[in-house]
């Protein structure tokens, strides 16, 4: 193949995966994947097909990108490095980023809200298809953002000419930056992935040890029986989709801000989805999504690791986590099959 | 007056009230952002037919829209909402199209026999399209029956994947250094769709789109899984226990959709390209969803509402290149009118409202008698 030996493909492979970068990178491109999932974990419990998550993340990394701008700019008020002194000014500056990024986060939560209660009206209220009215969303989201983003900073495409990189807080924690191999694999990350880890935990709580997380699950899994004993199911499909703006917009926060560092057309690449798929996979199930969004984020991070080899053409590379994402869903889908088909020889 | 007069009513009441709410929003968008409003409305509703180079534009649009639009009216009618027609629109022509490029030395002798060649050209390509894209597009449901899986998700996988298929195969496997951009080599002339109007890129290819309009309404209203599918698509339950075969259905309606997308890819490049240069989605599969559902029961209608995303396209990109209000604003509104039509419901307690009053009335006249 291309004049190299298979064991020279396997050993550069093996060289990739073995190496601590990699596995922090995996941490790194999940964490996007990952907040999607746990998004539609949360929706998907309470019975609704969420597939305005995609959109969802173009929107809310665009919001972060504008919160973070206008923030950063209020703060900072017109003050130049010339009339305050440097010291000074950088002072100003740091908490003009601080107060950037969190204004990101908050902005982008909001908007994220907004969205998908806008997408849980029509899927409850006006009894949409959960599919169709998901595609419209996402299609509303591609032409809102550049919309937005040239009337705000001018440019359709992208906000590199108002606005620079974002200034989101890597973390070092304090005792494991010390040793050699976990101090890059789990040190030095942005603090929104850290976020991310806990609310795989926060999910959790709230889905199996509240009582609203009971009436979530009830919901999902018979809204009559639900409603028989005196649930709202309207209320409680609203405050999933509330919980899944919520969560799922952080997404689209930590690609702007965190991973890209600005906004792009399309800046989610179909991640979204691939959280959907993973939390189908998990079947709603936020331990179990979050195994597979690491699945999706691993083949992720392997694809652009092995763009170093020019050995197979970057674009097949690219192809690599949706691929993965399709046999995924493919294998899950035969093996449910087997456990419907085992549970009916039984009877 | 009976029910399903009121049924018919109200639905023509949410089809005119969720463009007119969209239209609304949108000047009332236009109003608030520009500092000519008049200027950039004039440019969005006028400006398609201020000369012929544009009202080219707004036809060389319909082409490929009238067969995406098939093929989701298709899907929708089905209630099969696979994304996949996107992925046929691009990929069909990638793989037919560029043969006769590559083999120059065998197709060359079409050269000889003038338009007779051009029509065996186009036939044989418009047959390897419709076969590649009916592959293609049965797949997601060729899963979900085999396996269960939902389609939208794994149409959308297969969409990003086949997207990079295509960058791959223009940037590397057909790539042509003369061309200056990332486009292959020019198609020969006996390749190409006749273009009508001198100047536009307004092709025969409008034919084409107009005759599959047609061949949909016959298989939608006059063919036996023209009938299935539309109950299908109305109740699966009612369609599984009068023993239709919901997922065979929906394989054959994805496959004919994706032949017709196929298809429409085929023609549209060889009607408006120069060059096969394909590496990013045209969107004119999505744009599909809506010509489709805005056409929802009656396919005869595609070519209005392919008319008329065409129009608010060329009436966009006029306002977006002479004013400042950006032309991404009509994709706005046609997804929003997309999520209306969508919504079931819209208005249903002015329907349940009218219908009630009808009975009321009905009741007090048979009273009378």
């Amino acid at each position: 193949m291309g004049g190299y030996s298979a064991s020279f493909i396997f050993g550069f492979i093996w060289s990739v995966i073995k190496s601590s970068d990699f596995w922090a990178m995996t941490i790194r491109m999940t964490t996007p994947l990952l907040f999607a999932a746990l998004g539609s974990c949360i929706a998907a419990k309470s019975g609704i097909f969420n597939m305005s998550i995609d959109g969802l993340i173009n929107s809310t990394a665009f919001i972060s990108v504008i919160c973070d701008g206008f923030v950063r700019k209020w703060v900072i008020g017109g003050r130049k490095k010339a009339d305050v002194g440097e010291e000074v000014y950088n002072a100003i500056r740091n908490r003009a980023n601080t107060a950037g990024w969190i204004a990101g986060i908050v902005g982008a939560m909001v908007f994220g809200i907004l969205l998908e209660l806008l997408f849980a009206y029509f899927v409850i209220d006006l009894k949409a298809n959960a599919s169709l009215t998901g595609i419209g969303a996402n299609l509303l989201i591609t032409g809102l953002a550049p919309f937005l983003s040239l009337v705000i900073t001018g440019n359709r495409a992208n906000t590199n000419t108002w606005y620079d990189l974002g200034y989101v807080p890597v973390v070092n924690i304090p005792v494991i930056k010390d040793i050699p191999i976990l101090s890059t694999l789990l040190s030095g990350h942005y603090i929104l992935t850290y976020i991310c880890v806990a609310c795989v935990f926060i999910v959790n709580a709230l889905l199996f040890k509240t009582a609203m997380g009971l009436r979530i699950r009830a919901v999902g899994e018979n809204p009559n029986a639900a409603e028989s004993v005196g649930i709202d199911v309207r209320k409680v499909q609203y405050q999933a989709s509330l919980l899944c703006g919520l969560f799922g917009s952080m997404g689209g926060t930590f690609m702007s801000l965190c991973y890209v560092g600005f906004w792009v057309r399309n800046i989610s690449a179909g991640r979204g989805f691939i959280g959907l798929a993973a939390s189908t996979l998990g079947q709603a199930n936020p331990i179990a999504t979050t195994i597979y969004a690491y699945v999706f984020g691993w083949f992720d991070a392997l694809g652009i690791n092995m763009r170093a080899l020019s050995l197979f053409p970057s674009q097949f590379l690219s192809m690599l986590p949706y691929f993965a994402t399709l046999v995924g869903l493919i294998l899950y889908s035969i093996s449910l099959q087997n456990k419907i088909k085992k549970a009916k020889a039984m009877q | 007056m009976t029910n399903k007069q009121i049924e018919r009513r109200f639905e023509a009441i949410r089809l005119v009230a969720s463009v007119a709410i969209a239209v609304v929003l949108c000047f009332i968008i236009i109003l608030f952002i520009s500092d000519n409003p008049l200027k950039a409305l004039r440019y969005l509703v006028v400006g398609p037919f201020t000369s012929l180079n544009r009202f080219g534009q707004i036809i060389e649009k319909v082409q490929p829209l009238l067969l995406t639009g098939c093929a989701m009216n298709l899907m929708i009618l089905a209630g099969n909402f696979s994304m996949i027609p996107e992925g046929c629109f691009l990929l069909a022509p990638c793989l037919t199209v560029p043969v006769v490029i590559i083999n120059e030395k065998i197709f060359g002798g079409l050269a000889n026999l003038g338009e007779f060649g051009r029509i065996i050209w186009v036939t044989c390509s418009i047959i390897c399209g419709g076969i590649i894209g009916a592959i293609i597009g049965s797949i997601p449901s060729l899963i979900k029956r085999k396996w269960g899986c939902d389609e939208v998700i794994t149409s959308i996988m297969l969409n990003a994947m086949i997207v990079q298929f295509d960058d791959w195969m223009v940037k590397r496997v057909l790539y042509d250094e003369a061309s200056g951009l990332s486009a292959s080599k020019p198609y020969p002339e006996y390749a190409k769709v006749t273009r009508l109007i001198y100047g536009t890129r307004v092709s025969t290819a409008i034919f084409v789109g107009l005759v599959f309009c047609f061949v949909t309404y016959l298989i939608v209203y006059h063919t036996k899984l023209g009938f299935e599918a539309r109950l299908v698509g109305l109740n699966p339950s009612f369609a599984k226990y009068s023993g239709i075969s919901v997922a065979k259905t929906g394989l054959l309606i994805a496959g004919l959709a994706g032949a017709f997308a196929g298809i429409g890819g085929v023609i549209h490049t060889l009607g408006y390209n120069e060059r096969f240069n394909w590496v990013a989605e045209t969107g004119f599969g999505n744009d599909g969803i809506f010509v489709g559902i805005l056409a929802k029961n009656n396919p005869l209608l595609l070519p209005i509402s392919a008319f008329a995303l065409g129009y608010l396209r060329v009436g966009a990109e006029t306002m977006g290149n002479n004013t400042d209000v950006p032309l991404e604003l009509i994709q706005v509104m046609t997804s929003l009118i997309i999520m209306m039509l969508a919504a079931d419901q819209l208005f249903s307690g002015a329907k349940h409202r009218a219908i009630v009053n009808n009975a009321k009335r009905l009741e007090a006249a048979k009273e009378e008698k």
